[in-house]
């Protein structure tokens, strides 16, 4: 196996593989000689590459410089160049014109501020005169400079101002500075120098010099202040002015010169403001010159800056204007007092302009225009042209007749708010010197005076009307004037026709002589006594013959007291009288039947009594005188009594309810208990029925006869009607009413009861119920009883009740008032 | 033994008056019956002398009658003072509080409401007759 060659050199390992064999590989000798050898070439390796590095380095450094060298050239040729472009540069843009002449004083040189100056391009004007560019009437002056200094040798420098004529043919100032150029030998070869553009320069320097002269010499005052608004100068006006001089207020505080005891203080509050904050401030301001009289100035302050814009102090500018300040007074008075007297009337008043621009305006149509158009009216702008496009033509036509001079007037009606108004307007032109420069709108109204005539119109129609309809005539006489005026009714009731004049004679001539007596007589009573005078009397004449009328007549007293007139009123009461008489006539007649009726009810109780009387009695004596009859007459005979009995009861019963109501007794005050007694008295009360009487029982104030009758006819149909002998009741009450004036009285009894269908039918006179009990052995009814108790209470105002079913018993009940009217 | 007083009966009804004398007869009464057909007939008897001597009277009435009615000549008796100690009791078809309170203006002895039913009748007519039998009065 081979062994292991250790690392060397690749030049030491090429010589050991191409000179040693292997087999002395492995020699410890050889080995560490090679080792050796080994070392020596690495050694002289590393010093080769040193060498190499140390020589690449110095050829790196060599190159550098030599391109650093090369670009230091290239630089400074650079800058040699720029140097001169931008002295080129400076030369040009310079705001100067820099020149040079020659001895004949043409330009040799001139940069390019010339051309900007004048105008005039820098070659085109190379070689011209420069006096050729210089206004004529400065040329002599210029030439004459040069001349002087060229002669005398008195100055090299020299300078002016002249006027040239720019490219655009415009004259403007220039300044210029030059001094001869001269060459080694002292010889003057030419002019060089600069020059400029001075005009705004001159204009600015004229206008100080102007102003100053305004300041000294101007009619106003003129104050100048330092910047803590101390007063430095003031012109001779101001002094004139105000009395002061620069003596006596130089330094004082500028608003100390103002201030006084009758200057308005906000205005001088806001001078004050204006001075601390540097600002303007316009304005007025009352004072006292030196002497303490008063005047108005008008003051101008504004502060003054220099060139640089820094703050200096004021000038401020016064100006007496107490005359103007007094005129203006004078015309705010009367202007005050003006729309006073135009803001009080209270129709809408403005004017417009011929242009129809809106000026002035009173209160009311401030107020009021917005109600009559959607916007309200406003000074300087178009009367119409905010309006609806009918309201436009309709104003502008008046517009145009007004300007063109004309008066207009016209009534319109118009929406106004929620309401149609009527309004009379009226327009006229305002004319200056034969033009019309405007109209005056006059607007007013008319609505209550539209609505009150045509009130006044119906009302007149329907007074005329109604007086017709009540033949009733008004009339007035005039105690002064003697005039009289009537109605149209009037007219007619004296028998005028409808053209005819009335006067106080027609009245009187339609009255006959005795009639008259008492008119004048009340004539005479009714401005005196004051008060109404009323007779009846009739009417004569042709066509009014036979009227009846009344005449009521009243003083008519006016505001002062004074009776100023007669008003009176004739009524037509023929038909009154004529129904009059009529009602009289039924009311005598009604009670001539009365009376008959009386004699009716006198007969029915006493004649038709009698003739029954003696029926009844002679059944006697015949049964008396027939000895012997058969049963069944005998039976026959009693029959005709009982009936003779209740035809008499019958008769008896018309009498009382004939004399419900028309017989008057005295009304009492009683105990209603007491007066149930009574009736209970009257009545023939059946041991077998027992009686309860419970309740309250109040006092009446009452007729007591009625009162006991209605109970009599209750207490005996119940007694009457009862059907029990065993256990048989009936029971009596006293209550207060649900109406506090009125007790409430019932009979109540167990008896058989009614059917329903006989309620009402036991109310009515001469209806009586067949009775099916056949061993009740009372007399019939008459049906007179229940009818008379109906009859008697509602006379009295209160009602009846019944209450009742067959086998149940019965229940009446009436209501009776506590206090009855005496009638 | 007492006179029994006579009585005047002043009576326009013929019936009523052969009423009255029925009662009389059937209760066996013994006063003496005189008529008169109405108030002057009554008054010219009671005026007369002999007519009152013949012993004691009494006077029943009805008030309703022709020429002179039974108020007036009631009246008359009572304004009369020969005769206004008579008892005079009246006997009408009239119930009427007016003609009741009319005729005791002039003071009756009493007052009856003539009743149509027999036996009614007949206990007032006897009640009366009673009672001027018992009532003792001077001789006229």
């Amino acid at each position: 196996m081979r062994t292991e060659i250790p690392q060397f050199h690749r030049l030491l390992k090429r010589q050991m593989e191409k000179h040693l064999p292997n087999s002395m590989m492995g020699e410890p000798g050889l080995m560490s000689f090679l080792e050796a050898i080994d070392q020596a070439y690495k050694d002289f390796d590393r010093d080769l590459s040193q060498s190499e590095s140390v020589l690449e380095q110095s050829l790196r450094e060599l190159f550098v410089v030599n391109r650093q060298l090369t670009l230091q050239a290239k630089q400074s040729q650079e800058e040699a160049r720029r140097a001169r472009d931008e002295l080129q540069g400076v030369v040009d843009n310079v705001s100067e014109v820099v020149f040079q002449t020659d001895l004949l004083g043409r330009w040799v040189y001139l940069n390019a501020s010339w051309t900007r100056i004048t105008g005039y391009p820098v070659n085109q004007s190379l070689g011209h005169r420069a006096l050729d560019y210089i206004h004529e009437t400065d040329r002599i002056r210029v030439v004459d400079l040069f001349r002087r200094s060229v002669r005398e040798q008195r100055s090299e420098r020299f300078q002016g101002r002249v006027r040239y004529r720019s490219a655009s043919n415009s004259l403007r100032w220039i300044e210029f500075r030059a001094r001869f150029l001269t060459d080694p030998q002292g010889e003057i070869y030419g002019l060089a120098g600069s020059l400029g553009d001075v005009t705004e320069q001159v204009a600015a320097e004229r206008s100080i010099r102007r102003l100053s002269l305004v300041a000294e010499r101007t009619a106003n005052g003129v104050i100048i202040t330092d910047s803590s608004g101390k007063i430095e100068w003031i012109n001779e006006s101001l002094s004139r002015l105000s009395g002061y001089d620069l003596l006596h207020i130089g330094d004082w505080p500028l608003i100390e010169f103002l201030e006084s005891d009758i200057g308005e203080p906000v205005e001088l509050e806001s001078i004050k403001q204006a001075l601390e904050h540097g600002a303007s401030h316009r304005g007025s301001l009352q004072s006292r010159k030196s002497d303490g009289s008063p005047w108005w100035m008008s003051i101008n302050i504004d502060p003054l800056h220099n060139e640089r814009g820094v703050f200096q102090g004021f000038i401020v500018l016064l100006s007496d204007i107490t005359g103007e300040r007094h005129i203006q007074e004078q015309i705010q008075i009367s202007e005050a007092r003006l729309s006073a007297v135009f803001d009080s009337i209270d129709d809408m008043i403005w004017s417009v302009d011929q242009d129809g621009l809106v000026e002035l305006i009173n209160h009311k149509a401030k107020q009021d225009f917005g109600h009559l158009y959607a916007h309200p009216l406003q000074p300087g702008l178009s009367l119409t042209k905010r309006m609806p496009e009918t309201e436009q033509l309709f104003w502008n036509g008046l517009l145009h007749a007004a300007l063109s001079g004309q008066s207009v007037d016209e009534r319109m009606n118009r929406r106004f708010g929620n309401e149609r108004h009527y309004f009379d307007l009226s327009l006229n032109p305002i004319v200056r010197d034969d033009q019309s420069v405007g109209v005056v709108v006059y607007l007013r109204d008319v609505t209550e005076m539209v609505r009150s005539e045509a009130a006044l119109r119906t009302s007149r129609e329907q007074l005329d009307r109604a007086q017709e309809m009540a033949r009733l005539g008004s009339w007035e006489w005039e105690l002064d004037t003697g005039q009289f005026i009537c109605s149209q009714q009037m007219k007619t009731l004296l028998g005028m026709k409808e053209d005819e004049t009335p006067v106080w004679e027609s009245f009187v001539h339609a009255l006959s002589p005795d009639d008259r007596t008492v008119l004048f007589s009340g004539v005479e009573q009714v401005p005196v006594l004051r008060r109404e005078f009323k007779f009846e009397h009739k009417l004569l004449g042709p066509e009014a013959s036979g009227i009846v009328v009344e005449t009521t007549m009243a003083p008519h007293i006016d505001k002062r007291g004074a009776v100023r007139s007669i008003r009176g009123v004739s009524r037509d009461i023929t038909d009154w009288t004529n129904q009059q008489a009529k009602l009289q006539e039924y009311l005598r007649s009604i009670e001539r039947r009365n009376k008959e009726l009386d004699r009716f009810a006198y007969l029915v109780s006493h004649d038709l009594k009698s003739p029954l009387r003696a029926i009844f009695n002679l059944t006697l004596f015949i049964e008396d005188e027939l000895s012997e009859m058969p049963a069944a007459v005998q039976e026959k005979f009693r029959e005709m009594r009982r009936r003779g009995e209740q035809m008499e009861r019958l008769i008896d019963g018309i009498l009382s309810y004939s004399r419900v109501g028309r017989k008057k007794y005295e009304v009492r005050r009683a105990a209603s208990r007491d007066l149930l007694d009574a009736a209970l008295q009257l009545s023939n009360w059946p041991n077998h029925l027992e009686l309860r009487v419970s309740g309250q029982w109040p006092e009446l104030t009452v007729e007591e006869t009625p009162f006991i009758q209605v109970f009599s006819n209750l207490v005996n149909n119940a007694i009457k009607c009862h059907d029990k002998r065993e256990g048989g009741w009936v029971h009596i009450e006293a209550h207060l009413d649900a109406d506090p004036r009125f007790a409430l009285f019932c009979i109540q009894d167990n008896g058989p009861g009614i059917e329903e269908r006989f309620h009402d039918k036991v109310f009515e006179i001469f209806q009586t119920i067949p009775r099916e009990d056949s061993t009740n052995t009372a007399p019939e009814g008459t049906g007179i009883g229940l009818a008379l108790v109906r009859k008697v209470v509602e006379e009295k105002g209160g009602r009846v009740s019944l209450e009742s079913r067959p086998g149940w018993g019965s229940l009446f009940c009436f209501t009776w008032p506590l206090v009855e009217d005496i009638h | 033994m007492l006179k029994l007083p006579r009585i005047l009966v002043v009576e326009d009804d013929e019936i009523d008056i052969l009423n009255m004398e029925r009662v009389f007869r059937r209760n066996n009464v013994l006063n003496a019956l005189e008529f008169a057909r109405n108030g002057v007939e009554a008054l010219s008897k009671l005026e007369s002398v002999e007519f009152r001597r013949s012993g004691p009277l009494a006077v029943i009435m009805d008030l309703n009658m022709p020429k002179m009615g039974g108020l007036e000549l009631l009246r008359r008796i009572r304004q009369n003072p020969e005769l206004n100690g008579i008892p005079v009791v009246v006997f009408s078809t009239s119930d009427e509080a007016e003609d009741l309170a009319e005729a005791f203006r002039y003071h009756p002895t009493a007052y009856f409401v003539k009743a149509l039913a027999q036996e009614r009748f007949q206990e007032d007519i006897l009640a009366v007759l009673h009672f001027i039998n018992l009532s003792r009065q001077p001789r006229c």
